[in-house]
C-alpha cells in the first residue's frame, strides 16, 4: 500500500520507503512506522497497560528497528518483522518497574469508559504470563501452537492461563457494565 | 453469556472484552522525540550479507582474472595455501614410507615369525610376511580335530 511521507507529497510504496530507510533516511522510516503504529500500540498497551511505559517501550523498539533495518530482507513482511521487535521489547519492559501506576496514567488519556477502566484493571491484576497469553491468543489472534512457541509454554499450561485470564476479564467486564 | 471455560481457540467473548480497552494515542511530542532519536542513530547496521569481501579473496562469479578463477576459492587465501602445502607434504612422506616398506617385503628381507610347535600338528612353520593367509597354514584332515581334542582332555 503506498504511503504518503508528507501531506503534499506523492505516496510511495512501503518497499521504497524501507529502501530509503535502509540507506539511512530516518524520515522515511518514521513514515513507515506511523503506518504500522496503531497495531503496535494495541499490543504494547494490552501487555503493559500503562501509557507511559507503552510510549517508552515503543520509542525504544522503533529506534532498535531502525538500527537493525539493514537485516530486513526486501520483500519480507515488515509488519511482522516490526511486531517481533515490539513484542520482545514489551516483554523486556515488563521486567522493569512501571514508571507510573495505572490510575495516574488514566487522567491524561481523555475520557475513559468504565468498561475500559475495568478491563485495564483486570489485565493489571493478572499474572504476567496469564496476561501475555490472553493478549496473544484472544487479543492478537495467534494460533495456539504459535502462542505456545512464543511463550515457551506447554499446551496444558497455556490452557490453564487462558482459562483463569478469561474468567477474570469476563468478571471485570460484567462488573464494569453493571 | 457463555462462560469462557474451554480454551480451544480465540474466545469471542474475551476478544470483545479486550476490544473494550481504550488504546491511548501517543502524546504529540512522541513522533518529534522519535525522529530526533532516529536522526542520532549512527546509521542502520550494515547487512552482513552485503559486507565487502576480504582483500585477495574473490567472490564466487568473479571473472576479473580467468587464471585465478581456476584456483579453488579456499586456496586463494595465503593461510589456506600454507595448510594445503603442509597436507600435501605429509601425504608425500606417508606414500614414500609405504612404498619403501613394500619394497622391503617383496625382497624377503623382513623378519620371519616362528609359530610354536604346539599350535600346529606338523611342527614349527615359518611364515614369511606377506604370505600369511587364513586357512593356508593349517588344513585339518578328517580325525585330526577329534584326536587333538581327546589329547587335550587327557593332558
Amino acid at each position: 500500500m503506498p504511503i504518503r511521507m508528507n501531506p503534499g507529497s506523492a505516496p510511495l510504496p512501503e518497499s521504497e520507503l524501507i529502501g530509503l530507510a535502509q540507506a539511512g533516511d530516518g524520515d522515511a522510516f518514521a513514515t513507515v512506522l506511523r503506518h504500522h503504529d496503531p497495531r503496535m500500540r494495541t499490543v504494547a498497551y494490552r501487555i503493559l497497560v500503562d501509557r507511559y511505559r507503552m510510549a517508552a517501550v515503543l520509542h525504544a523498539a522503533y529506534v532498535e528497528a531502525f538500527a537493525r533495518i539493514g537485516s530486513f530482507r526486501a520483500g519480507g513482511d515488515f509488519g511482522s518483522w516490526l511486531y517481533r521487535i515490539v513484542y520482545n521489547t514489551c516483554i523486556e519492559g515488563l521486567a522493569t518497574p512501571a514508571p507510573t501506576p495505572l490510575h495516574r496514567t488514566q487522567g491524561s488519556m481523555g475520557k475513559i469508559s468504565t468498561a475500559s477502566e475495568a478491563v485495564g484493571g483486570a489485565l493489571v491484576a493478572l499474572r504476567l504470563d496469564e496476561r501475555v497469553a490472553v493478549v496473544l491468543v484472544d487479543g492478537e489472534g495467534f494460533e495456539r501452537e504459535v502462542a505456545e512457541q512464543i511463550l515457551g509454554m506447554s499446551p496444558a499450561t497455556l490452557d490453564e492461563h487462558l482459562r483463569s485470564a478469561r474468567a477474570a476479564l469476563g468478571q471485570a467486564l460484567r462488573s464494569g457494565d453493571s | 453469556m457463555s462462560a469462557p471455560a474451554s480454551p480451544g481457540g480465540p474466545d469471542p467473548f474475551t476478544q470483545h472484552v479486550l476490544r473494550r480497552l481504550t488504546i491511548p494515542a501517543h502524546e504529540k511530542r512522541f513522533w518529534d522525540d522519535l525522529q530526533r532519536a532516529l536522526a542520532s542513530v549512527p546509521g542502520p547496521r550494515p547487512d552482513r550479507t552485503q559486507e565487502r569481501p576480504l582483500p585477495g579473496v574473490a567472490v564466487p562469479g568473479d571473472a576479473r582474472d580467468d587464471a585465478r578463477a581456476l584456483v579453488p576459492l579456499a586456496m586463494r587465501q595465503r593461510g589456506n595455501l600454507v595448510i594445503v602445502a603442509l597436507v600435501v607434504l605429509a601425504l608425500v612422506v606417508v606414500l614414500a614410507a609405504v612404498r619403501l616398506l613394500g619394497a622391503e617385503r617383496s625382497a624377503g628381507a623382513g623378519p620371519s615369525v616362528t609359530i610354536p610347535a604346539a599350535t600346529t600338528p606338523v611342527g614349527p612353520a615359518r611364515i614369511v610376511p606377506g604370505e600369511a593367509r587364513l586357512g593356508v597354514a593349517f588344513t585339518p584332515q578328517p580325525g585330526e580335530i577329534r584326536s587333538a581334542g581327546v589329547a587335550a582332555f587327557l593332558a
